[in-house]
């Protein structure tokens, strides 16, 4: 488990050349290691790793373990020349997103083990961070909503809530809470992205 | 470093509908892929993900108010938040107050509501504030109350004062007066 050479099939359009190719030069410089190439391939898809994890963990914590079990057994296995195809490294990434996914959800990280195994070859420090906005600010702008667009944002976001959700908490229909969130969500990125007036 | 534009750009819409887990598995795992080859739409979907974070961080320090319904409001109790709530009755009073160990203040505002189009809430001003209206509120008719969370924040810095408000029903012949509600709030400062 966990071993195994992974693809998923991803769009062609979706194929980063870029990747491949510092994927390519980790599988060449086998039994070396090309530590200059690892932390680039690290820097760039370690934050997409990330955004899956939020989307399918809900917690920054689980998401950022996820990112690097994740970016650790992708580079254990370009090292090991496990990886079958290496230009195909997206799909490879996102395969094995998905199956440590499945093993953090049954409890079955290899996590401990593979972070005192390579954590040290790997620094977090260098990826970009989430932007983050400042509370006060949102809050002046969600002040500026239109009532039923703010409760609309609110129970959607708080706790990550379909429209299906929403509209049964509110008294509204699904379709009529899909709207009220496209135009309440078009006011608050447009004032936030403003700044302080 | 730029970043470089997307052939393919997922729209922002979609990207909420994602993070919302409104599309179906196909989708999800189509946008799964795409995100992990392209920084232009992960971006975008960072920008929702701070918003969520803003909302969340803005509710939770109780920076505004908001309607939010009787389904909400359970669901912060299950949520685990320390919940102080009164129930006003039409043309009622309550006394009131926050401690500073309250989460969320939430009050409910009792109303003959069936057969009401438009519902709006009229926030009658302290001395010297403007009266504050909320046009075309959302309710549930059938529950027969408004429920909303008031800004713990604000609440907090309010002297020992009276505060009313009012629930207005408008309709093609005009204006009418659903409830009345008076909250006699005491300082904990």
């Amino acid at each position: 488990m966990g071993n195994a050479a992974t693809f998923v099939e991803v769009p062609a359009d979706d194929a980063c050349t870029e990747e491949a190719a510092i994927a390519v030069r980790i599988a060449a410089a086998a039994p070396e290691v090309d530590r200059g190439a690892e932390g680039e391939l690290y820097r760039r898809l370690a934050p997409r790793v990330r955004r899956y994890g939020l989307r399918h963990l809900r917690d920054p914590h689980a998401a950022n373990d996820l990112m690097q079990l994740v970016m650790v057994r992708v580079i254990e296995q370009l090292r090991d020349g496990k990886v079958r195809e290496p230009l195909r490294i997206v799909s490879f990434v996102f395969g094995t997103c998905r199956m440590v996914l499945l093993e953090q959800q049954r409890g079955e990280s290899r996590r401990e083990k593979l972070l005192e195994q390579w954590g040290d070859a790997i620094s977090v420090a260098d990826i970009s961070v989430l932007p983050r906005l400042d509370h006060r600010r949102v809050a002046d702008c969600l002040g500026r909503l239109a009532e039923r667009e703010r409760s609309v944002i609110v129970l959607s976001f708080y706790e990550e809530r379909s429209a299906d959700d929403v509209a049964s908490m509110l008294g509204l229909t699904a379709g009529n809470v899909r709207v009220i969130r496209h135009r309440g969500l078009a006011r608050l990125r447009d004032c936030v992205g403003r700044g302080p007036t | 470093v730029s970043t470089p534009p997307c052939r393919d750009p997922i729209s922002f819409d979609v990207l909420v509908e994602y993070w919302l887990g409104e599309l179906n598995d196909e989708h999800t795992q189509r946008i799964d892929a795409h995100l992990l080859g392209c920084d232009a739409c992960g971006a975008k979907l960072d920008e929702i993900v701070a918003l969520t974070d803003g909302v969340r961080g803005a509710f939770d320090a109780g920076l505004f108010g908001t309607i939010i319904g009787a389904g909400f409001a359970r669901r912060l109790a299950e949520l685990g938040l320390r919940l102080r709530e009164y129930r006003v009755q039409r043309n009622g009073s309550v006394a009131c107050s926050v401690g500073p160990d309250d989460d969320v203040v939430i009050s409910r505002l009792s109303a003959p509501l069936s057969g009401i189009g438009r519902l709006d809430l009229l926030r009658l001003g302290q001395p010297g504030e403007p009266a504050l209206r909320a046009e075309d509120i959302p309710f549930d008719a059938a529950g027969g109350e408004v429920v909303f969370v008031a800004p713990a924040a604000r609440l907090r810095a309010l002297p020992t004062c009276t505060e009313r408000m009012q629930l207005i029903a408008v309709d093609a012949s005009g204006e009418r007066l659903v409830g009345d509600y008076t909250f006699n709030h005491s300082s904990t400062r």
